[in-house]
């Protein structure tokens, strides 16, 4: 099968039916029905049987997806449609034709190339966050069988994740190593731009250290990271690791009572489900994480399955950042309305996002990753 | 580049990022679900305009009279089979992007106003804050909660005590083919009372003008019905294997108007809402019983223990056994059912409304007297077919077993539906629909039923109700720039019913 039709079997007719239209980011924006996913799989649809060719307008629709598969959702209970898969695997057949991806998605694609992060920062400085408190060998391990995979975000740009998670795992005396000048970028933001042969070579590296170095168990701080690990089989690459988010790992310690904290943090404030774990319905663990630290969680009105999307996914942050931007200020908005000044989350890319927003626009907002709070809980 | 004066004037009107003539625009609103099996090829509009207040609406109209450009409306695009696809370019007034405020929920009248773009999800989330909930008709809650109301809502399957759903507009705003507004129901009279009541005046009826004859304006506002949410709500499910069992159970039940949300349905539609694919449903139904009974009491404390007391006894009189609370789907049931009048916000609601769209092909209306004996018809028709008789077999009727049961309208009517599951664009689905439907037709008629009302089916509508409507379509748009040829002559649309 090619993947015209691959992409034409996922795209459900029953889609409009199932969609629940103020969940699409791009929609929310630019609001003409084409931005919605129920209408990006008419314009699919209509490129695909020759009704409309590749002009710009249509690569803007193709590209403002944020990926965040809010539609797929709702449509795999309805057509079985995954309007996802439909508009990823259009973004890898527009590369393959040579329409695709954005100028954008070029530059980052060759930073990942040369210096295996997307944000042309020497790869050499990779770990030059590690705090001096904990001091964990830099250097890629002879053998782990945990490894923290820290990600190219909270690498250069929310160092402070890393930092707290490093501090947080050797509190709990969590016997864990990270992967040196091994650790190359996940390939997240070229699978999803459709840039998948060069996403394949960034993840085979990855998962070729974790078997060279023994590693059983992956613990990532970033939902784009535990999406392309995850899903490697997809890509016909075998999967020697057990990956977990780091907050599932504190929520089984504290499950077990192995997690001591020195102060009750007394804040209310709210969680935002980033949209690569609700693929994977990883709900709970922040939530009994935030529970534990004390705080006063109060739920958004879209959480969980229902959650709304930060807007810096899909490759839209490089492309297209007022669209980011003005997803960031949308989902701040209902945060905001919900009563709180603070927001959580447990992805880099929300959380860098988020900040940016609340700096341009002057919000009167404050922006965690849930480790940062447990860290402080914790006294570190 | 000559001079567009129809996109220019457009421009003015909503400003330049909300109109567009761009035919990868206009594409997304060329099709819908409902477009190949009624006429076979998508159509694009020739504009698409997004307006922000009734004010642009009416300009809108205004500007398509003066150049005789037809004008067709779209809110969610859903449920609707197409009304909203243009039969002939034109222009899509988009109102459900922009015009999509909760504009007041009066807590002490239980109504709420609110914009077209409004979904029913959107507005039971804020009405539930108040412990007040909408009506939900058989539609999702992703759809606009006005033009579902006003134009498709048989009934209520949420509920079985607030009766048919169109009954649930108070009243609206209306802007006519003329480009005047006009304030219809009780709306009408809003400077004699403060109360809004009904939605048939004084004033012009606010539910005949939109709905049989509609497509004659453009809705911009309205006031529906709000009904109190109880401070507790109780799901009640019982198993039957007898088919007259079950339906004098519900019968009792009904006529004695407790609880809300009174139906049932063949097991094998429950394991669906639990089973992914089709061959675990077929094995899980192996163990299953043949019918389940559905009910809910909701409101004061007192008030739910009381009824589900009373309920329970009558379930018990009439043979049924209860559900065990521990059996894991009651809960995720229990969490949809509160969903379905309350918010959108869980696994279960997702589940409850996600649910694979199936082509409802027969929905038949009886009373309630008759229902054991329809329903029996329903079961034999749909067994008696090689495909439906056989779950294995694609396409298959979803309730290959039986149809789904409510009564409506205080416990008069009772509503079966049947349904086959599948790509409603599959011709041979398709096939598969329109001999069971003849099928059922004939079966009914051998049995005596000649007064059934069963939709919808593509046979035609009414002829006085077509001449009266074209009448009435001339006087008020006789340009026919509004909607022109979805429910007037010219292409029939694919939502009708009939009468046996």
């Amino acid at each position: 099968m090619d993947i015209s039709q691959t992409i034409s079997r996922a795209i459900s007719r029953d889609t409009r039916d199932a969609m629940f239209a103020y969940q699409c980011p791009s929609g929310e924006v630019f609001k003409f029905e084409a931005y919605y996913a129920s209408g990006r799989n008419e314009v699919i649809r209509a490129l695909l049987e020759g009704e409309i060719e590749w002009f710009d307008r249509v690569r803007h629709i193709v590209y403002t997806c944020t990926t965040c598969g809010a539609c797929d959702v709702w449509c795999q209970f309805s057509g079985r449609g995954h309007p996802l898969w439909a508009i990823e695997k259009l973004r890898e057949y527009a590369v393959e034709i040579g329409q695709g991806p954005m100028p954008a998605h070029k530059r980052f694609a060759e930073s990942i190339k040369m210096y295996h992060n997307p944000y042309n920062e020497p790869h050499e400085k990779r770990f030059a966050w590690m705090p001096a408190d904990v001091a964990l060998p830099t250097a890629p391990p002879v053998r782990a069988e945990t490894v923290y995979f820290v990600g190219c975000t909270s690498s250069y740009r929310r160092m402070e994740i890393a930092q707290a998670t490093v501090r947080v795992l050797s509190s709990l005396k969590v016997p864990f190593a990270v992967m040196g000048g091994e650790e190359w970028c996940c390939g997240s933001p070229l699978f999803r731009t459709g840039q998948v042969r060069a996403g394949i070579e960034t993840l085979m590296h990855n998962l070729e250290v974790f078997r060279k170095i023994g590693a059983k168990r992956v613990l990532v701080s970033c939902a784009g990271c535990y999406r392309t690990l995850k899903e490697a089989p997809v890509y016909g690459l075998d999967l020697p690791v057990e990956v977990m988010h780091v907050t599932e790992l504190v929520a089984q310690m504290i499950g077990e009572g192995k997690v001591a904290l020195k102060e009750k943090l007394r804040e209310k404030l709210t969680y935002h489900d980033p949209c690569h774990l609700r693929h994977f319905r990883v709900f709970e663990p922040p939530r009994e994480v935030l529970t534990y630290i004390g705080v006063e969680l109060v739920e958004m009105p879209r959480n969980r399955l229902n959650s709304f999307c930060c807007g810096y996914g899909g490759g839209v942050a490089s492309a297209f950042p007022d669209l980011a931007r003005e997803v960031a200020t949308l989902r701040l908005t209902e945060a905001e309305a919900s009563g709180v000044k603070t927001i959580t989350s447990i992805c880099p890319f929300c959380k860098l996002n988020f900040s940016r927003t609340i700096e341009d626009r002057g919000l009167d907002m404050k922006v965690y990753d849930v480790m940062e709070l447990l860290a402080r809980a914790m006294g570190l | 580049m000559e001079r567009d004066p129809i996109l220019e004037g457009l421009r003015k009107i909503v400003g330049p990022q909300w109109v567009s003539n761009d035919p990868a625009i206009l594409v997304a609103y060329s099709r819908d679900i409902g477009t190949i099996p009624s006429y076979g090829r998508p159509r694009r509009p020739e504009y698409v305009v997004i307006p922000g207040s009734v004010a642009e609406v009416q300009q809108i109209v205004i500007l398509a009279k003066e150049f005789k450009v037809p004008v067709y409306v779209m809110t969610t695009g859903v449920n609707i089979m197409s009304a909203h696809i243009p039969k002939r370019g034109g222009i899509v007034v988009d109102i459900g992007k922009r015009m999509r405020r909760i504009l007041e929920i009066d807590e002490e009248n239980f109504r709420a106003t609110i914009e077209p773009g409004v979904t029913f999800a959107m507005l039971n989330a804020e009405l539930q804050k108040r412990r007040m909930h909408v009506a939900i008709p058989g539609a999702p809650s992703t759809v606009s909660a006005l033009s579902n109301i006003i134009c498709y809502g048989l009934d209520n399957r949420g509920d079985n005590k607030v009766g048919w759903n169109f009954r649930h507009i108070v009243g609206y705003e209306i802007v006519m083919a003329d480009g005047n507004v006009y304030r219809v129901g009780t709306w009408s009279n809003e400077f004699e009372t403060e109360y809004s009541y009904w939605p048939h005046g004084p004033g012009p009826s606010a539910q005949y003008m939109c709905r049989p004859l509609g497509t004659m304006d453009i809705v911009t506002k309205g006031t529906v019905k709000c009904w109190p949410l109880g401070t507790v709500f109780k799901p009640v499910i019982a198993y039957f294997n007898d088919i007259d069992a079950v339906c004098r159970a519900m019968e009792e039940i009904a006529v004695k108007e407790i609880g809300h949300g009174l139906l049932f349905y063949a097991g094998h539609k429950y394991t669906s809402y639990a089973c992914d694919a089709g061959f675990s449903q077929y094995r899980v139904n192996r163990f299953h019983p043949e019918f389940i009974l559905d009910a809910s009491v909701c409101g004061t404390k007192r008030r739910v223990e009381y009824e589900e007391k009373v309920m329970r006894e009558m379930i018990k009189k009439h043979g049924g056994r209860f559900i065990s609370e521990k059996f894991a789907p009651w809960k995720s049931f229990e969490d949809s059912r509160i969903s379905v009048v309350a918010n959108m916000c869980s696994w279960g609601a997702i589940r409850y409304f996600g649910m694979r769209k199936p082509a409802i092909h027969a929905h038949v209306m009886c009373t309630m007297e008759d229902m054991p004996e329809v329903y029996k018809i329903l079961v034999r028709t749909v067994l008696e077919d090689e495909w439906g008789g056989d779950p294995n077999n694609y396409p298959r009727a979803e309730f290959g077993f039986g149809a789904i049961a409510h009564p409506s309208e205080g416990a008069h009517i009772c509503r079966l539906e049947i349904s086959s599951e599948g790509n409603t664009q599959d011709p041979v689905l398709l096939q598969y629909i329109a001999r069971l439907d003849a099928k059922l037709k004939e079966n009914l008629r051998a049995q005596g039923f000649y007064s059934l009302v069963i939709f919808p089916q593509p046979i035609t509508i009414n002829p006085d109700l077509v001449e009266v409507g074209t009448a009435i379509k001339k006087a008020l748009d006789p340009d026919n720039i509004m909607s022109p040829a979805t429910i007037f002559p010219g292409t029939l649309p694919f939502w009708r019913y009939t009468i046996i």
